[in-house]
Order: structure tokens, then sequence, then C-alpha cells
């Protein structure tokens, strides 16, 4: 009988400081929740746009290797279709290198393709180099 | 005698919930329980969503793979030309290109030791069917027999391999290095395009996913 009554003798229901703290505890766990939901599907964008922005580096490379896309200096171009939002920078910077007889090779350029796009609040970029010797025409 | 727990009640005054209290506790449980369930439940699906998009993007890539090493692993030399076909049906693109192909892991003939003419196409997943499905249609061209490889194989052997499903369309471009500009077919036997440009439109997707497929240098030069 005192066991029974015990609890309910000091304190009838929950103080507000009990309920402020539970509150607080279940609000913890919601964000925890949502952070994890956030992030969860955050990860999910980003290995989607990272395939898009490595097939396009890759479209790109095989259309300047094949020398159907015509090069300048520098060159920008905002993609479309499926790669809406992202952003291509071509550079392309002449190489001033020496053969074994210490003699200058011509023609040899260094070309950067730099894809950049918006994910969340920051700016991802990924970017391919490679040396590129166009056929001398 | 009295109760011994009637007196704590009858003082305080509370000693248990009134039904009003119990069925507000009630309905803002009920109320959060919910709210989560939702929360739940809406991020299950943006997360099934995501992946089903990944997961698409992902089968379109493992296409591209198969289709440019069967490109890379072109018979240098003899009857390798490569031919495309352009057909649009109710304005969707329906093309194919057909290459030869030593077979092999990529053309599912790891047991074959001939050559097959290989075609990618589009075409219904089931007879009379609107879901439509990538596949390759292979059809043996040379045979191993006991005096060697010989000629052989009708359209009657040909079987399909199906690659991949719920695809609305698919269009191929060819680049011509000599003209410099990309043709909607490739006729001509004698030479190769430089690559290929396959752009591949899911079900429900506006905009094709495009991949642009390399002919090795070694096979365009002939």
């Amino acid at each position: 009988m005192r066991l029974l009554c015990h609890s309910s003798k000091k304190s009838a229901g929950f103080l507000l400081l009990e309920s402020m703290l539970a509150v607080t505890i279940f609000g913890l766990g919601m964000i925890a929740l949502s952070r994890c939901a956030e992030n969860l599907l955050r990860a999910e964008r980003v290995r989607r746009e990272e395939g898009l922005a490595q097939r396009v580096l890759g479209n790109y490379f095989t259309q300047i290797e094949t020398e159907a896309l015509p090069l300048s200096d520098k060159m920008t171009e905002p993609l479309k279709g499926a790669w809406t939002g992202m952003t291509l920078n071509i550079t392309r910077e002449q190489l001033k290198l020496q053969n074994e007889n210490d003699q200058e090779i011509f023609g040899l350029y260094k070309v950067t393709l730099d894809v950049s796009w918006v994910s969340g609040r920051e700016t991802i970029h990924r970017d391919l180099s490679f040396i590129f010797y166009p056929k001398q025409r | 005698m009295k109760h011994p727990t009637a007196g704590f009640i009858a003082k305080s005054g509370q000693g248990g919930f009134t039904f009003i209290e119990v069925m507000l506790a009630v309905a803002i449980m009920a109320l959060t329980t919910l709210g989560i369930f939702r929360f739940v439940q809406s991020t299950v699906r943006a997360v099934s969503g995501s992946v089903d998009d990944t997961e698409e993007q992902l089968a379109v890539d493992r296409l591209v793979a198969l289709v440019q090493e069967e490109f890379y692993d072109l018979p240098v030399r003899g009857q390798t030309n490569i031919s495309g076909e352009s057909l649009k049906l109710n304005g969707a693109d329906f093309d194919s290109i057909e290459w030869r192909s030593r077979g092999g892991p990529g053309l599912m003939t790891t047991a074959a030791t001939g050559e097959y003419r290989v075609k990618l196409r589009i075409q219904p997943a089931e007879k009379n069917s609107n879901k439509y499905e990538i596949g390759l249609w292979r059809r043996p061209a040379l045979i191993e027999t006991s005096t060697g490889l010989v000629d052989g194989g009708t359209d009657n052997d040909a079987t399909w391999v199906p690659l991949m499903q719920h695809v609305a369309a698919m269009r191929l471009r060819y680049w011509d290095a000599r003209l410099g500009q990309l043709l909607d077919s490739w006729r001509d036997p004698t030479v190769k395009p430089a690559f290929v440009i396959m752009s591949i439109t899911l079900e429900g997707e506006a905009v094709p996913y495009e991949a642009v497929l390399r002919i090795p240098v070694s096979a365009v030069q002939q």
C-alpha cells in the first residue's frame, strides 16, 4: 500500500521540467532522424550527379580525341538534356616539350575538361585532363 | 474502514487522469504518430525514387559499357563493316546498329567459336506490347565445322538477348570524319564512323541519356 501511494504522494503528474525534458529529447531524436534521411537523399543525389559528370566528361573526351569538336583556348558550354544545370569549361594550353634531340615538339596540347554544378548549397567540380595531339592537316 | 488510497485520491483530486486528459493525450499521441508516419513514408518514397533514378542511370551505363566493349573488340580485318538504320515511329526513334562480332561474354556466347552478325535494337518486350526493351539480336555468321569455319546461319537461327527494359526510344547518330558531320544512318561498308552517339530515352523521361561510343582507330583506319 505504501509503495502504491509513494510516487503519487509526492508528484501526481509530471513536472513542467520533466515534460520539457521529454519533449526536448523527442525533438532531438526527430532532428537526428530527419538529418539521417536528408543525408541519405543527398548521398543518392551526389551519386547520380557524379555518374552524369563522368559520362559527360567521357563523351567530350571522345569527341575531342576524334577531332569532331573544334577547340579554342577557352570554352564554356552550359549543358542540356539530362545534364541541364551543369556547365562545362574546356581549356586548351599548348605544351612546350622537347624530344630526345632537344627539339621542340609542336602541336601538343593539354586539354582540361571541367564540369561544375550546384548540388544543394555547394558547387561541385569534376575535371579531366589529357594530352591531345591533333592530326597535322 | 476507509480504503487506503481513497483518502489520497479525494484529498489531492488528481490521483488519476480525467477522461478529457486521457482523450487529449491519446489525440496528441495519434497526431505525433501520424506525423512520424508521414515523415517516414515521404522519406522512404523519396529515397526509393532517388535509388530508382540511379539504378536506371547505372543500367544505361552498363549497356553503354557492353556495346563499347563490343566496338573495341571488332575484328580488325575482313567483313567488319558497321551499318545503322534510322527508324521513326509515332515521333519516337527506333534506330538500330549492326556489326560483326566474335562472340564472347559481352554477347552471352562464351562457348561460341564462330562469328555473329549482331544488331542492337529496340523492340516490344512481348508481342503486341507497348512496352519496349533494348537488346541484341545475334545471328550466326561463321560456324565452326570439322573442316574449319564456314559461312552459315540464317535468320531462323537468330536469338534475342534482352539487355534493358522500360525504354521509350533509342536514337543513334554516326560521326563521319570525312564529312565532319553527324549522320542519322550508316550505310557505307568500306569505312566506319569515328564514333556513335547513342541516345536512350527511358519510360516516363522527357530527355534522353546520351553516350558517345568510340570506334577504335585501328578499326576505322583500314
